[in-house]
């Protein structure tokens, strides 16, 4: 279904670069001629593997590509090539909106990150070290999981009128604030996705560590700040660091939640989206993408660092 | 006396915070909402009105325009779990078996690329290349094969491949998660032991993959269900129900870009509504708008 129009964009992207294995060590037992006959069959199912893997990654990439090579579009409109320069970049930065948008995506992406890693690190540290069968460990493991697999629009629908309620029924100002929403609302989301990490990092990890501390005389203080945030801490950057880049991410709860005067980003990209697209959108993308994939750069070294696996680097980065 | 603080300073109590914010920021707002959905609407400007309880919304989001809606989402839903699945099988396979395994983690983060990239940048690339007046159009008229543009955008065709791109990664990560730890032992095992290509992968590879199948499955259906962004960039106004007011000339007319033609968002809040009535069935009863004023476009902008 994909072949059909990914096929000009395959060598335009040098995706036919990959590697075929070295030759799969041969059947011993089987006389030499079925085991040629038996290797030319394998090497040609190994071929179309290899064919489908490109394609694939083809088709993961095009629109991604596209929006970057865009960026460099001079003409007025995101989608009609005129030619390539940076005046897309220039009047990005030099467009109000767009600049406040994006500081806005990027303060709310700090405030939550920290509100979620403070609160995750505790509930991930609290749920490794609960006994077995905790009512409240099963209860916050289910929440928290509800949280992960609630659609977002949901989460948006319940959230407005909570804040509503909370600002102006009840007269707690500070929902009221723009800001205040975001940063809840998104960690609301980030916070199960910290306290999972910091279970996975903390379960690993022996429990007699932090008694045998406790035997040497250190405090509860002690224990913790010494003992037990140092063990935590891989999964507690790597935590933080996607939560960030989650909040930079979420269009479709901030857009529920979202104050005049205080659009994120992509929502602001969604609006646009309606107008007309001009090349300021994907310059500012181009420019967003670099940040994000630096971020997660770094979480996957830091993950590097303290011995995960590929799988287990993956499964911790997807939240899965 | 030692023993009952330990107790209360227990890991327990360390919990405290995180699940207060769970309860004050996620099930309260929920439970109400949920609460809403058997009040009523009294007037138009007020939101709800809790003096008579009843399941007359849930009829309302049974009937008519938000059935309609819901069937619409639940099929495009359903086919792009399911080619998300036809497509990301093969690909796991390959990542996990085919590639040596030196180029598997540098692959892996490639994958991880589009995944992390913001969902609504993609789908503007595909905006980009689906426009009848863009390069792939162009292209394609050019060597001839074809004699008319691309008439693909703001179709129920162009929805499903936004979402089967969108969350293509989310399938195919606990997939490859679940092929690589099933192990290599295994397999050649099957094979020692007679066991052709085939009847490993079948017996052996793919069973072992089903709790990845099976998170992969949900990863993607569950937004896909929520997702109104993809519907509204590549579908036009309401998701690609293929009414004939996406495909008004006007969303044509080069001068107005690919993205042009903002009469087919005559009404903000359609797109919600949509993924209203959708994502849950009734889970924000259908004549209750939470904060009309604000569409999800943020009007503030304008």
């Amino acid at each position: 279904m994909t072949a059909s129009w990914e096929g000009p964009e395959m060598t335009a992207q040098g995706m036919d670069d990959v590697v075929v294995p070295a030759a799969i060590a041969a059947d011993r037992a089987v006389p030499a001629e079925r085991a040629g006959r038996r290797a030319r069959r394998r090497s040609a199912v190994d071929s179309l593997f290899h064919v489908w893997g490109a394609l694939v990654l083809a088709f993961l990439f095009t629109p991604i590509i596209v929006i970057v090579v865009y960026s460099f579009n001079t003409g007025r409109v995101l989608s009609n090539w005129k030619g390539f320069g940076f005046r897309a970049y220039v009047s990005a930065v030099n467009n109000d909106i767009i600049v406040s948008s994006v500081v806005t995506s990027l303060q709310a992406a700090l405030g939550s990150a920290v509100l979620a890693t403070v609160l995750g690190t505790l509930g991930g540290i609290a749920l490794a070290r609960a006994r077995k069968g905790a009512w409240w460990a099963l209860g916050l493991s289910g929440v928290l999981a509800l949280t992960l697999t609630t659609p977002e629009i949901v989460d948006g629908i319940s959230f407005l009128p909570w804040f509503v309620t909370l600002g102006v029924d009840w007269g707690f100002s500070p929902v009221n604030n723009g800001m205040v929403r975001l940063i809840i609302s998104h960690a609301m989301f980030s916070l199960a996705v910290v306290t999972f990490i910091v279970r996975a990092k903390m379960g690993s990890v022996d429990k007699a560590l932090e008694e045998a501390a406790a035997d040497l005389g250190a405090g509860p203080w002690h224990r913790f700040t010494d003992v037990t945030l140092p063990i935590a801490a891989p999964g507690v950057m790597a935590g933080a660091l996607m939560a960030f880049t989650l909040s930079l991410d979420n269009t479709i709860l901030s857009s529920f939640v979202q104050q005049p005067g205080y659009t994120p980003w992509p929502v602001y990209i969604f609006a646009a989206v309606r107008v007309a697209l001009r090349p300021e959108v994907a310059a500012m993308s181009t420019v967003m993408l670099a940040l994000t994939l630096a971020a997660l750069g770094l979480v996957a070294v830091v993950l590097r660092r303290t011995g995960q696996s590929t799988s287990g680097i993956v499964r911790t980065m997807a939240g899965v | 006396m030692r023993r009952a603080a330990s107790k209360i300073l227990g890991p327990g109590a360390l919990s405290f915070p995180t699940w207060a914010y769970a309860v004050f920021f996620f099930i309260i707002p929920l439970v109400t909402v949920l609460s809403y959905s058997f009040g009523r609407k009294p007037d138009e400007f007020t939101t709800v009105a809790m003096d008579q309880l009843s399941f007359h919304r849930y009829g309302e989001a049974m009937s008519g325009t938000f059935m309609t809606t819901f069937w619409a989402t639940l099929l495009i839903s359903v086919v792009g779990t399911a080619l998300c699945l036809l497509i990301g099988v093969p690909f796991a396979y390959w990542l996990a078996v085919k590639l040596p395994s030196r180029l598997r983690g540098v692959f892996l983060g490639v994958v991880m690329v589009p995944y992390w990239t913001n969902f609504l940048v993609r789908t503007l690339g595909w905006q980009i290349i689906l426009s009848p007046d863009g390069f792939l159009s162009r292209a394609l008229v050019g060597m001839h094969l074809r004699s008319t543009p691309i008439d693909i955008l703001y179709t129920r065709s162009a929805v499903q491949i936004g979402v089967v791109y969108n969350y293509l990664p989310l399938m195919i990560l606990p997939l490859f998660v679940s092929i690589d730890t099933a192990g290599r032992a295994l397999r050649e095992a099957s094979k020692d032991l007679g066991a052709g290509r085939l009847a490993t992968f079948f017996r052996v590879t793919l069973p072992l993959a089903m709790p990845g199948i099976a998170s992969g499955c949900l990863l993607v259906f569950v937004p896909l269900t929520g997702d109104y962004v993809t519907a509204s960039v590549l579908g036009g106004a309401s998701g690609g129900d293929d009414r004939p007011a996406h495909r008004q000339p006007v969303q044509h007319r080069p001068e107005l870009g690919a993205g042009g033609g903002d009469g087919r968002h005559p009404h903000p809040r359609h797109p919600r509504r949509r993924g209203a009535g959708g994502g849950r069935g009734a889970a924000g009863p259908g004549d209750r708008q939470p904060g009309d004023p604000r569409g999800p476009g943020g009007r503030s902008l304008r």
